[in-house]
C-alpha cells in the first residue's frame, strides 16, 4: 500500500500557509505518493496547484460541524500509512484537543501547545531566548497605557494566533484592540516592540525526538514581515541542545518555527512558536534539510529519497497558474464600512477562534487572574466625596487640592534629598503655568518652593500676581516678546527658541535674564519648537551667537516622554548631555544650566523618573564640567490625578450587544478624553459609595452634537441609569487647562 | 592572473583621509558629525554602524583631496570618504577601526555606468581597471584579534565568502599598526598591510 498524505492549509500569497511548501517537499522525496490537499476555501491559491493528486475543499469555518469534520478526518485516516499534516495554527490546536486519530494526525500534544502558546511561551524558559515584555488587552486602560508609554509608544497589539499591528498612539491602540477581539473573539495582547533582525528556527520531531533543524535568516520580508528570501544555517549547539532537551519534555510530533529577533546586543527574542512547519519550508529542503520528508519518514518507516543542497539561500517568485475551481467575481460596490481592516485570510483562523472559545473556554484566555479595575486611593475619593457631597451643578470640575498638595510635597522632598548628593548644583523644579493656571496650584507650588515656566506674557502676570519674583520665572515657549512686554526686573531664565530670538536676547533684550538659554531640537522627532541642531549652517549661526552670551548659559530639551516612551526618553537625555558637551568644546563656552522639561504621566513619573533622578544629574555632571543647575518643568505628572469632572447621566440608549450613556459632559470639558485614559467613578448619590467602572463594550457619549465627541469606549456600565453622576479622574492636567466654551450656548 | 594585475592597477591607491584645513571650521565640521551620532545613534551598541550616514549621503563622486568643511556640505561621498567618516565615528565611540580596502569584480554592465557618473563630474575614473573596482570599507575591530567589515555603500557587513551583491571581493588589504599581525575575519585570517586574493 503507498503513502498517502494529507495537507491541509494551502492558500500561497505574500502571507502563505505552509501547506504548499510542505507538498513540493513531499514530492521531491517520494515522487510516487499520494498528496491530497486539504483547505477551507476556492481562494486559497495553492489548492489549484498540481502539486496535489486530489483537493478537498471544505466549507469555510463557519460551517463545519466539528463533530462530523473529525469523523471524516478520522475515515480518510483509516488507511494504515495515511497521514495528515496541518499547517493551520488553530487547526493543529482543534486537532489536539479533539484528539482526532492522534498516531496519524501528525502534530504535538495539547500539552506541548499550552506550553508554546503565546504571549507567555512558557517552554522558552528552557532556551537561550528571551520573551517580550507583553500585556493582556483586557487589563484596565491605566496599565495599558503605561505599558504603552514604558516601551517606547511603539508597540505591537497581537491576536492570539495570528495577525499584529505595530501602533504608536494611544487611540490608534484602542482601536486595534478593538478590531482584533471582534475578529478573534478575544485573546488579544499587546507586545513590546523589540528592534533587531528577524531569524527563524524550523524543526522536525516525532514523539518527543528531535530529528532535525535549520536556522534562517530572513534576507527579504513582506510588508507583513513574511519570509521572501531566506539563508539557512545550521543551528548553533547553544541553541539546539536545549531545544532537543525541550522537545522531549513537550513530546513533540510534527513540525514547528520559533520565530525571534536578535538584537544589536545579540540578545534573542522569542516572537513566535508555531505548532506546524513554516511557510518557507521548502528553502530548507533546497538548503538538503526536507523536514516534511523525514516526518513521514520517521512516522512510516518509509525512507524517502534524498537531495543534496542546490542551494544554502532560497527566494521566492510570483507565477500564474489555471486555476482549477471556481472563484465569485467581486460585486461592483461602492459600500465601505469602518476604516480598521482585519485580514481575510482564506484560511478563516479567525472565525475558528471564535467556535473554539465556544468549545474550549481556555484556549482565548491569556491569565487566570481576572482583569480588575485599577484601584483608586482612599485619599483620593474621601477627598472627592466631600466635594460631591457638597452638590453642585454638572457638568463641573473638582480640584483635589489636598492630592495636588501631596504631589508636590513628595518632588519637593525628593528633590531635597537628591540634592544632599550634589550639593554643588543647583537642583530645582518649576511648575509648567499653562498645565493647569488654576490660582490654587500656583499657590501651591510657590508654597512649596517652585518656581514657575511660563510660555507667555499672561502667564508672566499671572504668577506675578500670585506672588513670584521675576527671578523666579523661567521664560519658555515660541512666543515670548508680545508687543507689550511685562518688564518685571531679570528673569531667572530665558531659554530661546530661535536662533531669531537668541539674536533678540543679546541684542535689543540684552539683561532679560540671569541665565540664557537654547532649546534644542532633538533630530529623531518631528518638532516644530527648538533650534535645529541637525543643521550644519544653524549650528555655525548657534555657534557664533553663543560666544558673544554674557551670562550663564543653558541648554533646555523637551522631549514628552508620554509621546516617545520612557526608556527612549532617557536615551534621548544622555544624547542631549553628550550634545552639550561637543557645543561647550566648540563654543568653548561652559552649559552652566540644563532643562529637562516635563511631560511625564504621574505614575512613571513616580516610578520611572523619580528613582533614576540622581543617575539623571549624575550624567550631567560628569559629562558638563561647568553644571551649577539642573532644572525640571512638570506639569502633567503633579496636576493630573488632582482634576475631577463630574457629569450626571441624561440619557441611557440600550442596544442588544450594548449600551451607551449621554452625558452632560463633553470633549468640551475633556478635550484628550480618548487620546489618554482617565478611570472613571460611579458615585451612588444615596449612598455616598464609589465604583470603578470596568471594561466592557458599552459608552459613554457627549452632549455635543459632534460625532467624535465619544467620552469612553469599552467601558461597562450595565447598572448606570438616568440621572446618575459619573466621575472622570485624572482631567487635572490639559483637559482642565484645553476645555473650550463649546455647546454651552 | 587577471587580479594580480587589477592589484598592480588600482591596489597603489592609499586609504582615504579627510583632511582639516587647520581652521576652527574643520574642527567644528568634524565635531558635528560626531554630535549627530550622539543624537541619532541613541542606546546602540558602539559597533553597531552608524546606519545615520548611510541615510544622510548618497553614494558618488567625491573630489579630492577632500576637508572636513567640504564634507558636511556634500550631499554625496564615494565609498572612500564614506568609510573615513564612519571610522571618526567610531573613533568617538571608542571603536577601533582599520582602513579596509578592497578590489571588487563586477560585471562591465555596471562598470559602465560607474565610469559615466565620475566622467559627468569630470573625475578621474582611476579606481576602475577593466571588470575590477577599488573599493573602500572599515574594519571594525573586535575583541583578540577579531574584526568584522561593515560597507557603507551596501550598508551591510561583507561575509568573509566575499559575496556582495551584483558582484564579489576579488582581493583584500587592511592597513594598520595592530599588536596582532593576523586579523580574524570569521573563517580567514587575514595579514596586514598585505593584498589578498580572495577569488
Amino acid at each position: 500500500m503507498s503513502l498517502k498524505v494529507y495537507v491541509s492549509g494551502l492558500h500561497s500569497d505574500p502571507n502563505p500557509s505552509s501547506g504548499v511548501g510542505v507538498a513540493r517537499s513531499l514530492r521531491l522525496a517520494y515522487p510516487g505518493i499520494k498528496i491530497i490537499g486539504i483547505d477551507y476555501s476556492p481562494r486559497s491559491s495553492g489548492s489549484h496547484s498540481d502539486l496535489f493528486d486530489e483537493v478537498i475543499i471544505m466549507d469555510s469555518w463557519n460551517n463545519i460541524d466539528l463533530e462530523v469534520y473529525k469523523l471524516q478526518v478520522e475515515r480518510l485516516l483509516t488507511d494504515a500509512r495515511s497521514y495528515w499534516i496541518p499547517t493551520l495554527d488553530l487547526e493543529v490546536w482543534w486537532m489536539a484537543s479533539a484528539r482526532v486519530n492522534s498516531e496519524r494526525v501528525l502534530i504535538p500534544p495539547i500539552s506541548a501547545l499550552e506550553q508554546t502558546r503565546k504571549p507567555k511561551i512558557e517552554a522558552a524558559k528552557h532556551l537561550p531566548l528571551l520573551v517580550p515584555p507583553y500585556i493582556d488587552a483586557s487589563r484596565p486602560d491605566e496599565d495599558l497605557y503605561e505599558f504603552f508609554i514604558n516601551h517606547g509608544c511603539d508597540v505591537w497589539v497581537k491576536g492570539p494566533y495570528y495577525e499584529a499591528r505595530r501602533v504608536r498612539t494611544w487611540s490608534r491602540l484602542k482601536s486595534e484592540i478593538r478590531a482584533l477581539s471582534e475578529a478573534w473573539g478575544g485573546g488579544i495582547y499587546i507586545q513590546a516592540h523589540i528592534r533587531g533582525r528577524e531569524e527563524l528556527l524550523a524543526y522536525t520531531a516525532y514523539k518527543g525526538e528531535l530529528l532535525d533543524a535549520v536556522h534562517v535568516v530572513k534576507l527579504i520580508t513582506t510588508r507583513e514581515g513574511k519570509t521572501w528570501s531566506g539563508r539557512v544555517y545550521e543551528p548553533s549547539e547553544e541553541l539546539l541542545e536545549p531545544l532537543r532537551h525541550v522537545i522531549k519534555q513537550l513530546n513533540w510530533t510534527g513540525g514547528g518555527e520559533l520565530e525571534f529577533i536578535r538584537t544589536s546586543k545579540d540578545e534573542l527574542y522569542l516572537i513566535e512558536w508555531n505548532p506546524r512547519f513554516p511557510a518557507w519550508i521548502h528553502g530548507a529542503t533546497i538548503a538538503g534539510h526536507n523536514m516534511p520528508a523525514t516526518l513521514v519518514e520517521v512516522a512510516s518507516g518509509v525512507p524517502y529519497e534524498r537531495t543534496p543542497q542546490v542551494s544554502r539561500d532560497f527566494i521566492r517568485v510570483v507565477y500564474e497558474i489555471p486555476s482549477k475551481f471556481y472563484i465569485n467575481e467581486p460585486l461592483i460596490s461602492s459600500f465601505t464600512i469602518g476604516d480598521v481592516e482585519v485580514s481575510k485570510h482564506p484560511s478563516g483562523m479567525p472565525t475558528l477562534s471564535r467556535r473554539l472559545k465556544k468549545t474550549i473556554p481556555w484556549i482565548l484566555r491569556l491569565s487566570d487572574v481576572e482583569s480588575r479595575p485599577s484601584l483608586i486611593s482612599e485619599d483620593v475619593l474621601e477627598e472627592l466625596r466631600r466635594s460631591l457631597n457638597t452638590g453642585g451643578e454638572t457638568p463641573r470640575y473638582i480640584l483635589l487640592e489636598n492630592v495636588i498638595e501631596k504631589r508636590f510635597e513628595k518632588l519637593t522632598s525628593v528633590l531635597h534629598e537628591v540634592a544632599r548628593e550634589f550639593p554643588w548644583i543647583k537642583i530645582k523644579a518649576a511648575y509648567s503655568i499653562k498645565t493647569n493656571p488654576d490660582e490654587r496650584i500656583l499657590r501651591i507650588a510657590r508654597s512649596k518652593g517652585f518656581m514657575a515656566e511660563a510660555i507667555s506674557q499672561l502667564e508672566v502676570e499671572k504668577a506675578l500676581k500670585y506672588g513670584y519674583r521675576c527671578r523666579e520665572i523661567i521664560l519658555n515657549g515660541p512666543g515670548k516678546f508680545w508687543p507689550k512686554l511685562r518688564i518685571c526686573g531679570e528673569f531667572h531664565a530665558i531659554f530661546v527658541d530661535s536662533l531669531s530670538e537668541l539674536n533678540r536676547v543679546l541684542g535689543d533684550r540684552k539683561g532679560i535674564a540671569e541665565v540664557v538659554g537654547v532649546r534644542v531640537r532633538h533630530p529623531l522627532f518631528e518638532q516644530r519648537f527648538g533650534v535645529d541642531i541637525s543643521s550644519f549652517s544653524e549650528l555655525v549661526k548657534i555657534i557664533e551667537l553663543v560666544k558673544s552670551v554674557d551670562t550663564r548659559f543653558g541648554v533646555h530639551f523637551h522631549i514628552p516622554s508620554i509621546v516617545v516612551g520612557v526608556e527612549r526618553w532617557f536615551k534621548i537625555y544622555k544624547s542631549i548631555v553628550k550634545y552639550a558637551r561637543l557645543l561647550e568644546s566648540i563654543t568653548g563656552k561652559r552649559v552652566n544650566v540644563l532643562d529637562i522639561g516635563g511631560g511625564w504621566s504621574p505614575k512613571s513619573f513616580d516610578t520611572k523618573f523619580l528613582p533614576r533622578l540622581n543617575e539623571l544629574i549624575s550624567y550631567a555632571y560628569d559629562n558638563l564640567g561647568g553644571l551649577e543647575e539642573f532644572l525640571m518643568e512638570p506639569g502633567r505628572a503633579l496636576v493630573e490625578p488632582g482634576g475631577c469632572l463630574i457629569t450626571r447621566v441624561i440619557d441611557v440608549r440600550n442596544y442588544s450587544q450594548h449600551k451607551d450613556v449621554v452625558v452632560d459632559a463633553s470633549i468640551a470639558e475633556m478635550p484628550l478624553a480618548l487620546m489618554k485614559p482617565h478611570a472613571i467613578l460611579y458615585f451612588n448619590e444615596e449612598t455616598s459609595e464609589f465604583h470603578v467602572i470596568g471594561r466592557g463594550r458599552d459608552r459613554i457619549l457627549g452632549r455635543l452634537c459632534m460625532e467624535e465627541d465619544i467620552l469612553a469606549v469599552d467601558v461597562s456600565i450595565s447598572n448606570v441609569k438616568e440621572g446618575d453622576v459619573l466621575v472622570f479622574l485624572n482631567v487635572g492636567a490639559y483637559d482642565m487647562s484645553m476645555s473650550y466654551r463649546f455647546g454651552r450656548g | 592572473m587577471e587580479v594580480e594585475e587589477a592589484i598592480k592597477v588600482l591596489g597603489s591607491i592609499p586609504p582615504t583621509q579627510i583632511l582639516s584645513h587647520g581652521d576652527e571650521m574643520c574642527e567644528v565640521a568634524r565635531k558635528y558629525l560626531i554630535g549627530l551620532d550622539s543624537l541619532l545613534a541613541i542606546g546602540n551598541n558602539p559597533i553597531e554602524p552608524p546606519v545615520w550616514i548611510t541615510i544622510k549621503y548618497k553614494w558618488g563622486p567625491t573630489r579630492y583631496p577632500v576637508y572636513w568643511c567640504q564634507i558636511v556640505k556634500a550631499e554625496e561621498l564615494d565609498c572612500g570618504s564614506l568609510s573615513a567618516v564612519i571610522r571618526e565615528i567610531y573613533r568617538s565611540r571608542g571603536v577601533h577601526t582599520l582602513p579596509v580596502q578592497l578590489i571588487l569584480k563586477y560585471p562591465v554592465h555596471i562598470i559602465e555606468h560607474y565610469i559615466a557618473m565620475w566622467r559627468r563630474k569630470g573625475l578621474p575614473v582611476n579606481w576602475i581597471w577593466g571588470n575590477y573596482v577599488y573599493h573602500e570599507v572599515v574594519g571594525v575591530i573586535l575583541d583578540e584579534c577579531e574584526m568584522k567589515i561593515y560597507d557603507p555603500v551596501e550598508n551591510s557587513w561583507i561575509k568573509s565568502s566575499g559575496h556582495v551583491e551584483r558582484g564579489r571581493v576579488a582581493a583584500i588589504r587592511i592597513s594598520g599598526e595592530e599588536t596582532c599581525s593576523y586579523l580574524h575575519w570569521e573563517n580567514k585570517y587575514i595579514e596586514l598591510n598585505k593584498w589578498h586574493i580572495l577569488e
